[in-house]
């Protein structure tokens, strides 16, 4: 059994992580600390989240409340992509299923061909989650699975470095097995034959031994690249954004239950609204705009007084070829990065957080895990990569090189059968394990412009009239019931003021609103 | 309905722009294909032509299924169950290695936050006597036991009532042309043009006309042979059971006073394990047992016929052009035979009669051995916790658990468990 478990570094996954394992291993004798310098500044990825970030919350026993007023949180019901088919064209993917499926088979098929035949409503239009966004709406999904309400999920907008900050004083009130060091890292000890990291020396002249590491040290990767030597897999062939600057503005939007990604010439920029303020950041690759471009573009499109100096965060799409190495696992940006465009960052530290938790073994070898535990990261990461590759490529946007190189780049060749097959059969490939299922692959495609040749027969039970008088109906109904919902400013009012709010629902892994 | 006519070409509707499909097979893999295709197909308006060949030694009289029964077989077993002319079992083995049971429920329970395989685990280390892994499930999830040529029949008659034309022959000769079907001649001379041939006969008939088998390694599965023996009067039970003995494996179906026999030697034997790399290919598609060939305990090949009808139902006639659809099919079938092969390769293993497991086996049984984990697979037959009880079954034990297990309270894990087993 480990004994002593090290984390290096803090930020998100480094309290996450702590968090999570103190929590889970409070009953044991596994003894936990947290090693961090705060002269080293976190680059506090991900402010915008996605819904499984309650089912982390949850799992730890944290109120949903007092998250949200701890880290300055607003509801996010999905993103809205801007300029993305073409300048002037927006839709929104939201946290929800798309339409209702049939026994005769999913919704996209029917709105696929309802779509041939002239139907002018979007994709999107067929999501409650979409409705309430765009009228500013906020309610707690329904538990009650025949009703409409039912079918989305929700997650948050949050301030990343007040939740490490919460997730501290979580780790620090709450565990007398775990405890935090100051310091900076000046030296990794390893065993001479095995190579296993066995402690850190601090610049104090502190050394902290442990049996097992975890690397939350961000895109130095201390311990997994620089001490085990593993190696980077670059993706920038299929992600060639390279640069961010991010600042954050004094604008408030109380009733945007959203996030905004709107594309440029040479890549995108986020808008996030927290409670207290907005996060803005400005993605774009340095192969085809220089920094300074992207400075004046990025303050042309800014609302609100800056509330700090630019930060200009350096990265590249990538993975480590292996997540664990010896005994030492790499969580969050030492372990890759792909681009933020997905909120996708705070649920790869979630999901190799858990999947650490269930193949840790109770042993000391654990070469059998640690394959596994690679073996499902790396198909994370795959499986996320070609869903953010699927945005930049089916579009109709041509205007710029960035765009033109995105257009011939070789894909993937999973999402290259993927997109083939929506295209020649109307079928989206669906998979068990892995974050962006059949309707989120559906959203973005078809909403993105993307097409299908196929109008599928076994839609047919319904004629031409029939289908597009169903599917009119069905979303009058859904835009007449977002319309009856309150104001998300409302619904936050309520939980900041500390005032009567009903209790969040009990979470799911799933973006789409089943309880499972 | 067909009669000998040398003259007649079925299949040729010169002016017609609906889609031919020829099935060819025999028993309820043909009546079933057809059936299905016809009713999910309805309204593409297809014409069905069923050429059915004589019954093989394979197409056997009864078979036993396990939940969850896939959506074309199981209306039917669904109106049978109603009519009590199918029967729930508990599929058991009694001398497999480790005297387990095993069954399919999904263990969808997790006590005090950890996972039942690694509860189980923790109960079995800490508790003496604890009741062994197939006592959890008893009653949760019967397998069936079903006649499978009463299914054969009711599918029939579903298939004529929905225009599907029966063409009974003795055998077919496939006239091809630069690797494709062109058409089926069969022995009473009539000729069958489509434009899709499914091929769900033994051996695949019409797929070997256009490409070779390829053989799974005699390490995995040994080749073997099959004898069958129908004994009556034996007794009234309704069972299913698989003994092992020597290189034997036998399974018996008790139904009523009829006892159905069948035993596979897995020392030597004319059958080896055998599939087709490319089921979809060209404008031949083969299933079931037109697509593979497999000893067939645990998971038969009409189930991995039921999987891949499915997905053809969404890709056949959406498209002239199919080369992805063709791909798509092709990875999905290949990973169906792909679980089966492991399933039947595991349970080999564990008595002794496969030298070697699959890779995807060794990789499954390294961690559970190692920690009681479960790989995470895109599983289809064998949910990932009823793998677990394929590994008791076999034999197969963990050395540990997960750190997370081995830190959560005993007394904790041991009760919830516990009262589990007791609902």
């Amino acid at each position: 059994m480990i004994q002593k478990l090290v984390i290096v570094g803090g930020g998100t996954a480094g309290w996450m992580t702590a968090a999570a394992f103190c929590h889970l291993f409070q009953d044991s004798p596994l003894q936990i600390t947290l090693v961090e310098s705060d002269a080293i500044g976190t680059v506090g990825v991900g402010e915008a989240t996605i819904p499984h970030l309650r089912y982390f919350n949850e799992r730890l026993g944290i109120n949903e409340h007092e998250f949200m007023r701890a880290t300055n949180a607003t509801f996010k019901l999905g993103i809205m992509f801007s300029d993305w088919r073409k300048s002037g064209h927006s839709y929104i993917h939201p946290f929800g299923e798309f339409g209702f499926a049939t026994s005769h088979g999913p919704f996209y098929h029917y709105w696929s061909r309802a779509h041939q035949l002239g139907l002018e409503l979007a994709a999107d239009e067929f999501s409650i989650a979409t409705h309430m966004a765009r009228l500013g709406r906020f309610t707690y999904p329904s538990q009650n699975d025949s009703e409409l309400l039912s079918t989305f999920s929700y997650a948050f907008h949050i301030d990343a470095a007040r939740y490490a900050v919460f997730l501290r004083q979580y780790c620090e009130k709450t565990f007398r097995n775990f405890s935090r060091q100051e310091g900076k890292i000046e030296h990794v000890l390893q065993d001479s034959s095995s190579g296993d990291i066995t402690g850190i020396k601090l610049d104090s002249g502190l050394a902290i031994d442990g049996d097992f590491f975890i690397d939350c040290s961000g895109f130095r990767s201390l311990l997994l690249n620089k001490t085990l030597g593993a190696k980077p897999l670059d993706m920038s062939e299929y992600l060639p954004c390279n640069s961010a600057i991010a600042v954050p503005t004094d604008e408030t939007y109380p009733d945007v239950p959203f996030s905004r990604a709107t594309a440029h010439a040479a890549g995108w920029q986020w808008r996030i609204p927290l409670r207290h303020r907005t996060g803005n950041g400005c993605v774009y690759s340095t192969n085809f705009m220089s920094d300074s471009e992207a400075e004046e573009l990025f303050h042309k499109n800014l609302a609100g007084n800056k509330l700090a100096d630019l930060n200009l965060i350096r990265f590249s799409a990538r993975r480590m070829d292996a997540s664990w190495k010896n005994n030492c696992v790499a969580i969050g940006l030492s372990s890759g990065f792909l681009e933020p465009l997905e909120s996708t960052s705070i649920h790869l530290i979630q999901v190799a957080i858990m999947k650490l938790t269930e193949l840790l073994p109770n042993g000391k070898d654990w070469r059998v895990e640690r394959d596994e535990f690679n073996r499902q990261m790396t198909d994370e990461y795959e499986k996320i990569r070609d869903f953010l590759v699927l945005h930049y490529r089916v579009t109709e946007r041509e205007d710029s090189e960035f765009w033109r190189y995105i257009k011939n780049m070789p894909l993937p060749s999973s999402l290259e059968q993927r997109m083939n097959l929506i295209q020649e059969a109307g079928i989206i490939d669906t998979y068990q394990h892995g974050l962006f299922l059949e309707s989120s692959w559906a959203y973005v495609y078809f909403c993105q412009g993307g097409q299908s040749n196929a109008s599928h027969h076994r839609t047919h039970h319904l004629s031409d009239q029939e289908l597009l008088e169903h599917l009119r109906k069905f979303h009058a109904e859904i835009a007449k019931t977002a319309q009856s919902i309150g104001k998300q400013s409302d619904m936050l009012n309520r939980i900041y003021g500390g005032g009567e709010v009903e209790k969040w629902p009990q979470s799911a892994m799933s973006l789409y609103g089943v309880f499972s | 309905m067909a009669s000998v006519c040398h003259e007649f070409v079925w299949g040729i509707f010169m002016n017609s722009t609906r889609i031919t499909i020829a099935i060819v097979g025999s028993g309820l893999s043909l009546t079933l294909s057809a059936a299905y295709l016809a009713e999910k197909l309805q309204y593409l308006k297809p014409i069905i032509l069923a050429v059915q060949l004589p019954e093989d030694e394979s197409d056997e009289d009864f078979s036993f299924s396990f939940p969850p029964f896939s959506e074309p077989i199981s209306p039917i077993l669904r109106q049978q169950l109603a009519e009590s002319s199918l029967r729930k079992i508990d599929l058991y083995t009694p001398s497999s290695p480790a005297g387990l049971g095993f069954n399919f429920s999904t263990y969808g329970v997790v006590s005090a936050g950890v996972s039942f395989p690694q509860a189980y685990q923790i109960c079995v280390q800490n508790v003496a006597d604890f009741p062994k892994y197939d006592r959890f499930l008893e009653e949760k999830a019967p397998g069936i036991i079903y006649n499978r040529k009463s299914v054969a029949d009711d599918y029939r008659r579903l298939a004529v009532k929905k225009d599907v034309v029966l063409i009974p022959c003795k055998s077919v000769q496939v006239i091809k042309d630069e690797g494709k079907i062109i058409s089926l001649e069969t022995s009473d001379g009539q000729r069958v043009t489509a434009d899709y041939f499914i091929d769900c006969s033994a051996k695949g008939k019409l797929m070997s006309c256009v490409q070779e088998r390829v053989r799974v390694s005699d390490e995995i599965m040994p080749s073997w042979s099959v004898a069958r023996k129908r004994i009556s009067g034996v007794s009234s039970a309704i069972s299913c059971t698989f003994k092992f003995a020597s290189s034997q494996m036998t399974s018996t179906i008790n139904y009523g006073h009829t006892s159905y026999e069948k035993t596979a030697d897995f020392n030597g034997g004319e059958a080896n394990a055998e599939y087709f790399q490319f089921p979809w290919l060209g404008n031949c598609i083969a299933v079931g047992r037109g697509f593979a060939e497999i000893p067939e305990f645990l998971i038969d090949l009409n189930r991995i016929l039921e999987k891949q009808l499915m997905v053809l139902s969404w890709l056949i006639g959406v498209n002239s052009q199919t080369v992805y659809s063709e791909r798509h099919f092709n990875t999905l079938s290949n990973r169906y035979l792909d679980e089966a092969v492991d399933a039947v390769n595991l349970m080999l293993c564990g008595v002794g009669f496969a030298r070697e497991l699959t890779p995807s086996n060794q990789r499954r049984i390294a961690l559970f051995q190692s920690s009681a984990g479960t790989v995470k697979e895109n599983n289809v037959f064998i949910s990932e916790n009823s793998w677990t009880g394929l590994f008791h079954a076999a034999g197969y034990k963990p050395t540990n658990t997960n750190a997370f297990a081995a830190s959560t309270s005993v007394n904790q894990i041991v009760g919830r468990t516990k009262s589990l087993i007791s609902r």
